[in-house]
């Protein structure tokens, strides 16, 4: 399998859009969770323990679609986008559930 | 699965760029894990003044409140007293904060101070390693434990895809054929029997970090409410300074008694408060915090917390978790482990085992299907030595600091170093030794480190004798299991080492193989 050296930018890149967007998408992930649930009810600190166990599924499903994906391009715009409005969405609602 | 060609290269690549880029600092936390499964058992032998029946369920006050009343204590001035277990004999006193220090080590009959050997023993050592890597720089140690435990769980998953034949490697271990086949069929081997581990090591201790990994994340909802947070998630009640002076608690063991007894009626099951915990000491407002840690009978951690007003003993709260909170507790203490189970923790530690042959195996594989394919001699000799040096060459090293806490005697102080540094030199020197050693021998040093091992090994086991009059028969006799088991375990290493001797061939001269001949003639079948 001769890899080559644009092959290998690729990859490189992939593995840095799934570490690193990775990461702020399950950060966002957990903050959303945990703001959002107490809304429907659920006890706060409930709501951040069932963030951070779901949170790292996610985590993981979000590095094997980065590496996999046949839409390079698809992933690194989506990626950041989704970390990114539940980040916001996050924000927006984290006064309204105290 | 029907999964796609184009799927199953990416995770090929996945799998192998993240086994090389970690594979090394994943075996070194592996190998740690695996230690500390057995710390406190491993403490006993470095510490032979702890090599005692332990006394469990005494009462406290006459052993610890001596201590505290001539403690000059302070508003900030935090106790952490813990009760001896069946795996630790002695009660421990710690203050940190305010204008005196204690760190008292103490007969759970006597109260008479009991001075232990000066090391960091295997729960200094071994089990910060584990978490840490010793790298305290900005915390770096743990985001790259952090990451490498990720990667673990990424590489699971990505070996799973790329498994076609579960059931078939599963019986599939073929010592008999060339070494990349057989080396392919260990990795597959270890990797499937020991599935459920490489899952739940990696994200089990994912979780006990989360709160250094993913900050201000999940608590979003308590808005920067540090108090607030800490009493929800864990019940930890800390009050403001009064700006007062105020007493200790008349008694420690009437609260944990109360504390124990509402335990006991909640669920139906002796409990036993293992941690208490007095903030602010010296203040008005003190607390006594009386902890469930480890359950002996549950894998849960953290069941239950009751804090009392330390002047009027007033019961202040009452933490029990919840059912997130419960499975939460449930992975944590699936990491730590100190269920009173010897038969699971044997488990674990041959899950840590066989995780860590899984690494090795898999760094090997891929070095010789490099070689195989034509590396430059120079990159060889460079992955080679880190291979060798991390797997055999740690394995060593942790020999090295067995010995080294046997030789040592009990005020020794060398080059400004006090004597538990002296212990974790000889570690490190002989960490980067094997390393270099085994970049210089090339494949000679499989053999030659297996021999050191072997002899090493036998060695600690020795001198623990030699030093302590231990011998495993007079151990037995005692009933001191934790030295049985440390002995036992190094003669068994040195067993294996052994045996792995006399089945890596004896290989002279050209240490990196194929180096001056043209790659395609190298003879590959005899490559080992």
């Amino acid at each position: 399998m001769p890899s080559t050296k644009s092959q290998t930018l690729h990859r490189s890149w992939r593995l840095v859009l799934a570490l690193i967007g990775g990461y702020a998408l399950t950060l966002g992930y957990m903050s959303l969770v945990s703001v959002a649930l107490p809304l429907t009810g659920v006890v706060r600190s409930e709501a951040a323990v069932i963030g951070l166990l779901t949170g790292m599924v996610v985590y993981v499903v979000v590095i094997i679609w980065c590496a996999s994906s046949r839409h390079l391009l698809r992933v690194s715009l989506l990626v950041p986008s989704i970390a990114a409005i539940c980040h916001v969405t996050a924000g927006a609602l984290v006064g309204r559930s105290g | 699965m029907p999964v796609s060609q184009q799927f199953r290269s990416s995770m090929q690549w996945l799998h192998t760029w993240l086994g090389i880029a970690l594979g090394s600092v994943l075996f070194a936390i592996f190998w740690m894990g695996t230690l500390t499964v057995f710390h406190l058992e491993i403490n006993r032998w470095m510490m032979p003044e702890s090599r005692v029946t332990p006394a469990l369920n005494r009462p406290l006050d006459p052993i610890v409140m001596p201590h505290l009343q001539t403690l000059d204590r302070g508003e900030d001035t935090f106790i952490t007293i813990s009760r001896p277990t069946s795996r630790s004999p002695f009660v421990s006193v710690r203050s940190f904060g305010g204008p005196e220090r204690l760190r008292l080590t103490l007969d759970p009959v006597t109260g008479e101070q009991i001075e232990t050997t000066k090391s960091y023993g295997a729960s200094g050592f071994f089990y910060p390693f584990h978490y840490s890597l010793h790298i305290s720089w900005l915390g770096l140690g743990t985001w790259i434990v952090g990451l490498a435990a990720l990667s673990m769980l990424v590489l699971t998953v990505s070996g799973i895809f790329l498994h076609r034949k579960i059931f078939a490697d599963f019986f599939s271990f073929r010592p008999q054929k060339h070494l990349r086949r057989s080396l392919l069929d260990l990795h597959n081997l270890t990797a499937v029997v020991a599935l459920p581990f490489h899952v739940l090591f990696p994200l089990t201790g994912i979780l006990i970090f989360v709160f250094v990994y993913f900050p201000n994340s999940f608590t979003k909802a308590y808005d920067g409410d540090r108090a607030e947070l800490r009493e929800e998630m864990i019940g930890y009640v800390l009050r403001d300074a009064a700006g007062e002076p105020g007493e200790l608690p008349p008694s420690v063991d009437a609260l944990v008694k109360r504390a124990e007894t509402i335990w006991t009626e909640r669920s139906g099951q002796p409990a036993h408060a293992d941690y208490i915990r007095i903030t602010r000491a010296g203040d008005a407002n003190a607390t006594v915090m009386v902890q469930h840690t480890f359950p002996e009978r549950q894998v849960a951690m953290n069941r239950g917390n009751i804090t009392f007003d330390a002047q009027t003993g007033e019961l202040l709260t009452d933490f029990t978790p919840r059912s997130a909170q419960t499975a939460n507790a449930w992975i944590k203490g699936a990491h730590f482990l100190r269920i009173d189970s010897w038969a699971l923790r044997w488990l674990f530690f041959l899950g840590g085992l066989a995780g860590s042959v899984m690494i090795a195996t898999g760094q090997l594989y891929w070095m010789q299907a490099r070689i195989k394919r034509g590396l430059e001699p120079r990159r060889v000799r460079v992955v080679r030595g880190l291979t060798i040096g991390t797997t055999t060459g740690l394995i060593l090293a942790t020999l090295a600091y067995l010995i080294a806490n046997r030789l040592l005697t009990n005020d020794v102080r060398a080059l400004g170093f006090e004597r538990e540094m002296l212990e974790v030199l000889p570690f490190f020197a002989v960490w980067i030794v094997a390393v270099l050693h085994a970049a210089l021998r090339g494949r000679a040093a499989w053999r030659e480190q297996s021999i050191a091992i072997c002899m090493a090994a036998i060695a600690a086991a020795v001198l623990n004798w030699a030093t302590t009059g231990d011998d495993i028969v007079r151990s037995a006799m005692a009933a001191q299991w934790a030295v049985v088991g440390v002995d036992s375990a190094l003669l068994v290493t040195s067993g294996i080492a052994l045996w792995s001797v006399r089945r890596l061939p004896s290989v002279s001269g050209s240490p990196v193989p194929a180096a001056g001949l043209p790659r395609r003639t190298a003879p590959q079948a005899k490559l080992r």
